[in-house]
C-alpha cells in the first residue's frame, strides 16, 4: 500500500546509487591534504596517549574538577538558553526585516567571532565592569556583575550568540519565505504564523546552532578570565581549570582535557550526525 | 465577487488591468516574462507593484498612486493561491494542512475543523492518505491536497499558478477535471502555458505581450 502509491520518482530516489565520476583532486594534493588531515589529529592523539588512567577517576573526582565541571555545564546550559532567546529574534531581524544598514548589522553580529576573546573580557568588563559604561550606575544600584556566575554567563552569551545567529540566518536564506506566505494567505496573523510554521522549519537549524553555541560556551575561556576571573565554584570553568591545573598538576590537566575533548566529539556527532557521516553523504 | 485590478510594476515591464465577474475564470496567457505570476502576486499580497489597484466585491486589495497609498495585507485578503509547487507545510500531516485556513473559515473547535479537512481530501479523492506527510504524498496526491487546502480555507478569490506544470502527465487530465469541478461558480484568475488548461477551466481569456 505504501511503496504503490509513491510516485516513481521516489521509489527512484531511494533506491539511487550515486554513479557520477568525481573530479579528484591532482594526486600531490591528495599527500597535502592528507597531511593537513593529521595536522589536526596528532595532538588529540597525544592528549588521549598522555592521559593517566590509573589516576584517571581521582583527577576528575577531584573537589575542584567537580565544581569546574559543575559551573561549567550550568552556565553554558544557561548561556546556550540565553542565546536561543536572543538569537533566534536577532536572526529573524537580519533576515527578513529591511532596514537600512542591514548588511553592516549583520557583518557586525560577527565581531565577537573574529574578535580575540581577551579582547571580548576587555570590552565587556569596560561596559558592565564595576566602573564600565553601564556597571557603574548598576553599582550605584547595588548590583556586581564582574567576577561573578552571571558574568561569565554574559562572557559565554557574548562569545557563542554570533554562532546561533549564523546557523539560523543560513537555515532562514535557505528556506526561503514561501511556505510563511502561504500561511498568512490562508488567514494566519504573524504570530501564528511564526509559531507554526516559520520555528518548526527552523527546527534543524536551530538543533545544530544550538549545539555549536553549547560547545563554544562550554569552551569559554579568554573573556571569561577577563571579565569574571577565576575564583573556585564561581567562576573558574573547566578551561580555567584546566589552565590553572597545568602549572600544579600537569596530568590533572590533561584528564580535564581529555572531558572537554569527548564533549566536543558528542557535540559534532548531533550536529553532523544527522547528514550523515559517511563520505558519500557528504559528497552529496 | 467581482474582481477589478491594475496591476503596474514597471521594472517588470507589467501594466495589466482586467475584470473577472463573479464566478467566472479568466485565464491569464502569454509568453514567460510577461508578468502573468507578477500580476497574480500582486493580487494575493505577495508582491507590492509600484501602483494600480485591486478590488474584490467591496473590499480593497490595494489601492496605490501617488499620494495614495491603501494596501490590505495577505492575511486579510480571502484571496486563496494556489502556486505550481504545492507549498504544503512539511512538519504538518495531509489533514493538519487543510485543517491550517480552516480557522479563517470560522471553525473554531480542532477536531471540528479535521473533520472538515478529511471532507475536503475525500472530495479530492486523497482522503486515504489524512495522516501522511508531504514526504509521504507523490506530486498529484500533495497538488491535491493543496488544493483542498486552498478551497477550505473559504477564499472569495481564488489564483491559480501553473497549477498542473508540475504534475507527472498521466496524472494531469484527472486533476485538471478536478479543478474544473470545483472552481465551478468560484472567482479564479488561472495562469496558464497550456491550450488545455485554458480551454478545460476559463471562460475567458486576457492575454498579455512582452
Amino acid at each position: 500500500m505504501a511503496s504503490a502509491s509513491r510516485s516513481p520518482a521516489a521509489a527512484r530516489r531511494q533506491t539511487s546509487i550515486d554513479r557520477t565520476v568525481r573530479v579528484r583532486p591532482p594526486a600531490g594534493l591528495t599527500v597535502v591534504g592528507v597531511l593537513g588531515g593529521v595536522a589536526l589529529l596528532v595532538p588529540f592523539a597525544a592528549l588521549v596517549a598522555g592521559v593517566d588512567l590509573a589516576r584517571l577517576p581521582e583527577l576528575l573526582t577531584s573537589a575542584s574538577a567537580l565544581d569546574a565541571l559543575g559551573l561549567s555545564v550550568r552556565t553554558a546550559l544557561t548561556a546556550t538558553a540565553i542565546c536561543l532567546l536572543l538569537g533566534t529574534p536577532l536572526a529573524l531581524v537580519l533576515t527578513r526585516l529591511d532596514f537600512p544598514g542591514r548588511n553592516l548589522a549583520r557583518a557586525l553580529v560577527l565581531l565577537p567571532l573574529v574578535v580575540p576573546p581577551v579582547v571580548g573580557g576587555i570590552a565587556l568588563t569596560e561596559a558592565f565592569g564595576r566602573r564600565g559604561l553601564i556597571g557603574e550606575h548598576l553599582h550605584v544600584l547595588g548590583i556586581e556583575i564582574a567576577f561573578t556566575s552571571t558574568a561569565v554567563v554574559m562572557a559565554q552569551v557574548f562569545v557563542s550568540l554570533p554562532f546561533l545567529v549564523v546557523a539560523l540566518e543560513g537555515a532562514l536564506l535557505t528556506r526561503g519565505e514561501a511556505h510563511e506566505r502561504t500561511a498568512l494567505s490562508l488567514g494566519a496573523s504573524p504570530l501564528r504564523t511564526f509559531l507554526t510554521v516559520t520555528l518548526p522549519l527552523l527546527v534543524p537549524g536551530l538543533v545544530s546552532g544550538l549545539v555549536l553555541t553549547f560547545a563554544r560556551a562550554l569552551g569559554e575561556f579568554g573573556a571569561t578570565i577577563t571579565f569574571a576571573g577565576s575564583l573556585q565554584g564561581t567562576t573558574r570553568t573547566l578551561p580555567l581549570q584546566v589552565y590553572l591545573e597545568r602549572e600544579t598538576d600537569p596530568e590533572a590537566a590533561v584528564a580535564l582535557s581529555l572531558v572537554l575533548v569527548v564533549v566536543a566529539l558528542a557535540v559534532i556527532t548531533v550536529a553532523y550526525g544527522r547528514r550523515g557521516l559517511s563520505g558519500a553523504g557528504v559528497a552529496r | 465577487m467581482i474582481l477589478d485590478c491594475h496591476v503596474v510594476v514597471p521594472e517588470r515591464g507589467v501594466d495589466v488591468g482586467f475584470t473577472v465577474q463573479p464566478g467566472r475564470t479568466l485565464a491569464l496567457t502569454g509568453p514567460n516574462g510577461a508578468g502573468k505570476s507578477t500580476v497574480l502576486s500582486a493580487v494575493a499580497g505577495w508582491l507590492r507593484p509600484e501602483s494600480g489597484h485591486a478590488r474584490l466585491g467591496e473590499r480593497t486589495l490595494f489601492d496605490l498612486a501617488p499620494g495614495r497609498s491603501e494596501w490590505t495585507p495577505a492575511r486579510r485578503r480571502q484571496v486563496g493561491y494556489l502556486t505550481q509547487d504545492p507549498l504544503l507545510f512539511p512538519h504538518l500531516t495531509a489533514e493538519a494542512n487543510v485543517a491550517f485556513g480552516l480557522r479563517r473559515a470560522g471553525v473554531v473547535h480542532r477536531a471540528q475543523r479535521l473533520q472538515v479537512a478529511r471532507h475536503w481530501l475525500d472530495r479530492m479523492g486523497v482522503g486515504h492518505l489524512a495522516g501522511r506527510r508531504p514526504h509521504q504524498l507523490s506530486g498529484g496526491q500533495a497538488q491535491r491536497t493543496a488544493i483542498a487546502r486552498v478551497l477550505a480555507s473559504g477564499p472569495d478569490l481564488v489564483l491559480l499558478d501553473e497549477p498542473l506544470a508540475a504534475l507527472d502527465a498521466q496524472v494531469v487530465p484527472q486533476i485538471r477535471e478536478l479543478l474544473t469541478e470545483v472552481l465551478t461558480g468560484r472567482t479564479t484568475v488561472l495562469v496558464s502555458h497550456h491550450h488545455a488548461d485554458v480551454d478545460a477551466l476559463a471562460d475567458a481569456e486576457h492575454r498579455l505581450s512582452v
